[in-house]
């Protein structure tokens, strides 16, 4: 009876113990409340259906629907496909408009803007764009995620003052032609509603906001048996954060761990690191002239955050021991490091603090 | 029985007691009167005990040599009780001596069945070869629940899946195809078709009987691979009050506790039992926040009435089960909106599962060869979803303020089956049976479909002619007529005849006591289930909609079963073989939606995109055969051998081999009245098939493992307590990996890799009292 009293009792005095729940011990340090930090979520959402255009120097932000817009004119000519939906532009191999149909796209390449946002590097750029010449647009998706399909046009104009485009579905069905007015900056065209949309404010830093990347192999070193988007060419979206390309506006990265590199591998270094092993508080008005500034426009980029394993957990580990450095369009040098890539643990909200630095 | 004995003052019997004990204590000893226990084979028998059957009180147990002294004062009825011999009931009248041989507990042929059987019947003179899965078994297991129990069981595995719970396949058909009954009455699934084994607990049950193939002319839908009874534990009449308590405790983090008691009246009896059952969860991964295996607590109650009214049986039962379990994310560093503070965050699933079953079941013998029995019952089963947004560092929650995060689905079966059972027909006392069954089915909540019919109803009649044809031979033709409110389109049908008729024949051949031949046919049909047609679930990872327009499922099954048992001096063998063709038409299976067909609000990248449609036609086929060797109820030695083919149009015709060795085997030390226990399992390698998109055949493959647990049973207290400890999984088993090109397995839905099978190797401990 005793040994049967002692195992009662100890059963009960175990339960009791685990009945609890058990506290997470991780060192946090929660933002310290400086007055001279400004912190700032962008609500890029789970799908990372938005963009996000930052001012610094207000401290404003402009949240903008990723799809609204496929591609965008400068009056330079310039002309950028919009990354953050996957939209492609590719070369049939009909030279008449009215030839091409739906089958005209199978097996052709699709071309991405660069994730550098380099306007030299954007698909259409790149590739040496003609006008009057026939090309495929791939819409890219919807912000569920739904692919929207194709359309075929020709730009027939394309000034310092407007552009002249001519768009039709791939079975020829609802064409139109549209004139598109240009003015400082970029005009965002939307192909799937045939007009121009207000996307970017006349003044911005940074855009926080989902780019095209290609994971797995690049369909051109498979030959025949290539699967666009199967077995090569996986083109997923990440969040990223884009410096503004108006060459006044240059970055840099810094951190007292230039030599590790991002990784997913949780017990890895790099992953160990934390806020307080952030260089942030050192960046300084007396040196921040010696870190080297470039408009390189992912010089943040997806620098600052990097999925774990296994990924299907959807953890990411944010490199709050990195700062950016952003110089805007009127000097003033600010510094920056994020915090957190997830608001009340889901992912898409990336949230970073920053402080202008100025002289004491 | 009893009545025939006298009885005795209970005065007189506690005074006749505490002699004994005093003269035990003391050693004691003159002249004295013995009685003497032995075996069959004159060998003493020590620590038998010898209870008066009036009260059950020990009134002390043999020594060494198998002796007792007599020190009754009065004429009494006692019992004699040793592990591994059946009970002696005997009258001892003081100053005489006696010499009682036990037989030993011979195997399970001569024990009851009820499953399949219109009447219950013998086990040897069953048309149906029922596997019975008794107590001991289930004490020698340590098992707590279905899945401790049916994981090492031949032709059974048992899938672990960290949303659904764990899943029966039984000869490679899963959990939808076998029909869960307890008592009889159908067990509502749940929210994944299949019960998930973890929630039905053992405590409460006197022990299983598994039927494999189709039983649908006795139990309608679903019964197509098999049937799993679970046979409750029940009060009897005149019976004084009984009770018990057992606790249980594995490594894992499993800490159990429940309770029963039951006590009977002249025409009345009464049981209650309950316990709480808490699950730390597991995970191999010992830094992973969620677990694999979820943790769980459970609350359970059963209670169990019946009343004896002339020749009329009233019986009423109720059980409620309760299960609160945690599906916890993984927590990352992250802004909490409320407070605008960074910390640990998380998002975490909270589960909470009601299960509610009771019924009433009424028999009425309305003379010496006829009899009328009605079963009503329902079978309820609610699961609340709710996620909760975390913050682990602040300790706060709130529910995540997304709608579609949040669902309560709910799935109610009510049965009501009644029937005429007239025996004692012709010379050789042959039965029939006719009776009608209605069978409602409702589900509700936010994952089936809105809009869609929130149920269907069956209504059944069926009869069933046993043919005693001569002592030796029985023939049982019985069929079942169906109707369906929402099926009407003739593909539950016989001899083409457009009549959703379900027929049944089976052969009983004994030509002597050692042999039995069964031969049988039998069609099985399942109608689709609500969550195949309505199912309706959407989140940022999954699209699985049920399918409106599936067909049922009708499958053709043929079965030869051979037993032969012999006793040799002091040995008992017995030779079961088993040979079956199982023909499945419009299989209805999970499938990769073709994802141009997503509804405009889905996203493409959706990684779980699935729905439900039928198969052209699945075959499997097989045999098992078994050994159960026994010496002197002191050592078994069971080996068994199962082999299974499937194939079907999902195959190309090609056919997918798979095959299993079972060994149970233990061994009585008599010395230290225990019981060593030993059960190994080996599943071979195991694919899942599918045609894919591009016409090809693709496989997942679950590759090979071995269960073996180690187990050891001992009394004290005069068998008041019994105590099981051991080691489950001794291989150290924990992952096994699923290979090849194929797009869907029902083993792993999630694809390949390694799939957690079990925890490891774990020790466990569970002590039962009774008194």
């Amino acid at each position: 009876m005793k040994l049967f009293n002692t195992t009662i009792f100890s059963s009960l005095l175990l339960l009791s113990l685990f009945s609890c729940n058990e506290a997470d011990d991780s060192n946090t340090i929660p933002p310290d409340d400086n007055v001279d930090s400004k912190i700032i979520t962008a609500e890029l959402t789970g799908q990372l259906s938005n963009q996000v255009y930052v001012d610094l120097n207000t401290g404003e932000t402009s949240t903008v629907e990723v799809n609204t817009w496929e591609i965008a004119f400068d009056q330079n000519g310039t002309i950028i496909s919009n990354s953050g939906k996957k939209v492609a532009l590719a070369m049939p191999l009909e030279t008449d408009f009215d030839e091409i149909n739906e089958e005209s796209v199978q097996g052709l390449q699709l071309f991405y803007d660069d994730e550098t946002a380099d306007l030299t590097l954007t698909a259409w750029n790149k590739n040496n764009f003609e006008l009057n010449t026939p090309y495929i647009l791939d819409l890219g998706i919807n912000g569920l995620g739904k692919v929207i399909g194709f359309k075929k046009f020709i730009i027939s104009e394309n000034s310092s003052s407007q552009v002249v485009i001519k768009f039709a579905d791939l079975n020829g069905e609802n064409e139109a032609t549209t004139t598109i007015e240009k003015s400082a900056g970029f005009v965002y065209f939307s192909a799937v509603e045939n007009k121009v949309n207000e996307v970017e404010p006349s003044k911005w830093d940074i855009v926080l906001k989902p780019v095209t990347v290609r994971t797995g192999a690049p369909c051109s070193a498979l030959g025949p048996g290539a699967m666009p988007g199967i077995n090569c060419d996986i083109m997923r979206l990440n969040a990223s954060v884009i410096i503004n390309q108006n060459g006044l506006v240059k970055g840099a990265k810094s951190s007292n761990f230039p030599d590790l590199e991002a990784n997913d591998d949780p017990e890895h270094e790099i992953n160990k690191l934390t806020i307080e092993d952030s260089n942030f508080d050192e960046i300084t008005a007396s040196n921040v002239n010696d870190i080297e500034k470039t408009t390189q426009g992912n010089i943040i980029g997806k620098e600052w955050f990097h999925i774990q394993t296994p990924h299907r957990d959807g953890v990411y580990k944010v490199y709050s021991h990195i700062t950016f450095v952003v110089n805007d369009e009127e000097g003033n040098n600010y510094k920056l490091r994020f915090l957190t890539y997830s608001k009340d643990g889901q992912n898409g909200y990336p949230t970073f603090e920053y402080q202008l630095i100025q002289n004491n | 029985m009893l009545a025939r004995y006298i009885s005795i003052n209970c005065n007189i019997l506690y005074i006749t007691m505490l002699v004994i004990l005093v003269f035990n204590f003391n050693g004691y000893a003159q002249s004295e009167r013995l009685i003497i226990v032995t075996d069959e084979g004159n060998q003493p028998l020590q620590s038998v005990s010898v209870f008066s059957v009036k009260d059950n009180v020990l009134l002390g147990t043999t020594s060494k040599k198998g002796e007792l002294i007599n020190t009754f004062q009065n004429e009494a009825v006692v019992m004699l009780h040793a592990l591994g011999y059946e009970d002696l009931i005997v009258t001892i009248k003081p100053n005489k001596d006696y010499s009682f041989h036990l037989h030993e507990k011979i195997d399970e042929l001569d024990e009851v069945v009820v499953t399949g059987g219109f009447v219950p019947t013998k086990a040897n003179a069953s048309l149906y070869k029922v596997k019975r899965i008794g107590v001991d078994e289930v004490e020698a297991r340590g098992a707590v629940n279905m899945s401790d129990l049916l994981e090492q069981q031949q032709n059974i595995k048992v899938i672990h899946d960290n949303v659904l719970g764990s899943r029966i396949i039984l000869n490679g058909l899963s959990g939808v195809n076998v029909k869960m009954l307890m008592d009889g009455l159908p067990l509502v699934s749940g929210s994944g078709d299949d019960v998930d084994l973890n929630q039905l607990n053992l405590n409460d049950i006197e022990r299983i009987e598994v039927v494999e193939g189709p039983l649908s002319v006795q139990y309608g839908s679903n019964a197509l691979a098999g049937t799993v009874n679970l046979i409750t534990k029940k009060p009897s009449l005149d019976d004084p009050w009984r009770g018990g308590v057992n606790t249980y405790a594995e490594t894992v983090g499993k800490f159990n506790v429940d309770a029963s008691l039951r006590k009977g009246w002249k025409n009345t009896s009464l049981s209650l039992s309950g316990g709480r059952n808490q699950f730390l969860g597991y995970d191999l991964d010992p830094n992973k926040r969620g677990k694999f295996w979820r943790p769980n607590t459970q609350y359970y109650g059963n209670m169990r009435v019946k009343q004896q009214i002339k020749n009329v049986a009233i019986s009423g039962f109720y059980q409620q089960f309760y299960e609160q379990a945690q599906g916890l994310g993984e927590s990352q560093l992250g802004l909490n909106s409320q407070i605008n503070k960074v910390s640990q965050m998380a998002r975490d699933n909270e589960f909470t599962t009601h299960r509610i079953n009771g019924g009433i079941n009424i028999d009425a013998k309305l003379n010496h060869r006829s009899q009328l029995q009605f079963m009503n019952g329902i079978s309820y089963y609610e699961q609340q979803t709710q996620k909760f947004v975390r913050d682990l560092d602040y300790n706060m929650e709130w529910l995540s303020n997304t709608a579609s995060d949040h669902d309560t689905t709910s799935f109610l079966t009510a049965t009501f089956r009644g029937s005429y059972i007239l025996s004692e027909i012709g010379a050789n006392n042959s039965t029939w049976v006719v009776g009608y069954e209605a069978n409602v089915n409702r589900a509700a909540g936010g994952r089936v479909e809105s809009g869609s019919a929130d149920g269907y109803d069956e209504y059944s009649a069926y009869t069933a002619y046993k043919w005693q044809i001569s002592p030796k031979v029985a023939f049982q033709s019985a069929f079942r007529y169906t109707y369906n409110t929402y099926f009407h389109n003739g593909a539950v049908q016989f001899l083409g005849a457009d009549l959703p008729l379900v027929p049944s024949f089976n052969l009983l051949y004994k030509p002597s006591e050692n042999w039995q031949y069964r031969l049988s046919y039998g069609k099985g049909y399942r109608v689709p289930s609500m969550r195949e047609m309505f199912y309706h679930m959407q989140d940022q990872n999954h699209y699985i909609v049920g399918n409106p327009n599936l067909t049922p499922e009708v499958g053709d099954n043929f079965n030869f079963q051979t037993t032969y048992a012999i006793n040799k001096g002091d040995w008992r063998y017995s030779i079961n073989t088993s040979l079956f063709y199982n023909n499945i038409k419009n299989k209805i299976e999970m499938m990769e939606m073709d994802r141009s067909l997503l509804p405009p609000d889905v996203p493409e990248n959706t990684p779980v995109v699935r729905t439900y449609d039928n198969i052209e036609e699945f075959v499997s086929t097989g045999f098992s055969i078994n050994l159960a060797t026994e010496y002197k109820s002191r050592l078994t030695i069971d080996p068994g051998f199962s082999f299974l083919a499937r194939s079907g149009s999902e195959a190309s015709e090609q056919f997918f081999n798979s095959y299993e060795i079972t060994l149970r085997t233990s061994y009585l030390l008599k010395k230290l009245d225990t019981k060593i226990n030993l059960f190994y399992k080996f599943n071979s390698p195991y694919a899942e098939f599918a045609k894919e998109a591009d016409g090809t055949v693709g496989t997942q493959t679950l590759d090979s493992y071995s269960l073996l647990d180690l187990t050891a049973t001992k009394p004290f207290f005069n068998r008041k307590l019994l105590v099981t400890a051991g080691a489950k999984n001794l291989l150290n088993v924990t992952k096994v990996n699923i290979y090849g090109d194929g797009s869907k397995g029902i083993l792993s839905r999630i694809g390949t890799g390694e799939r957690p099978i079990d925890y490891g190797t774990q020790l466990f401990i569970k002590l039962g009292y009774q008194f």
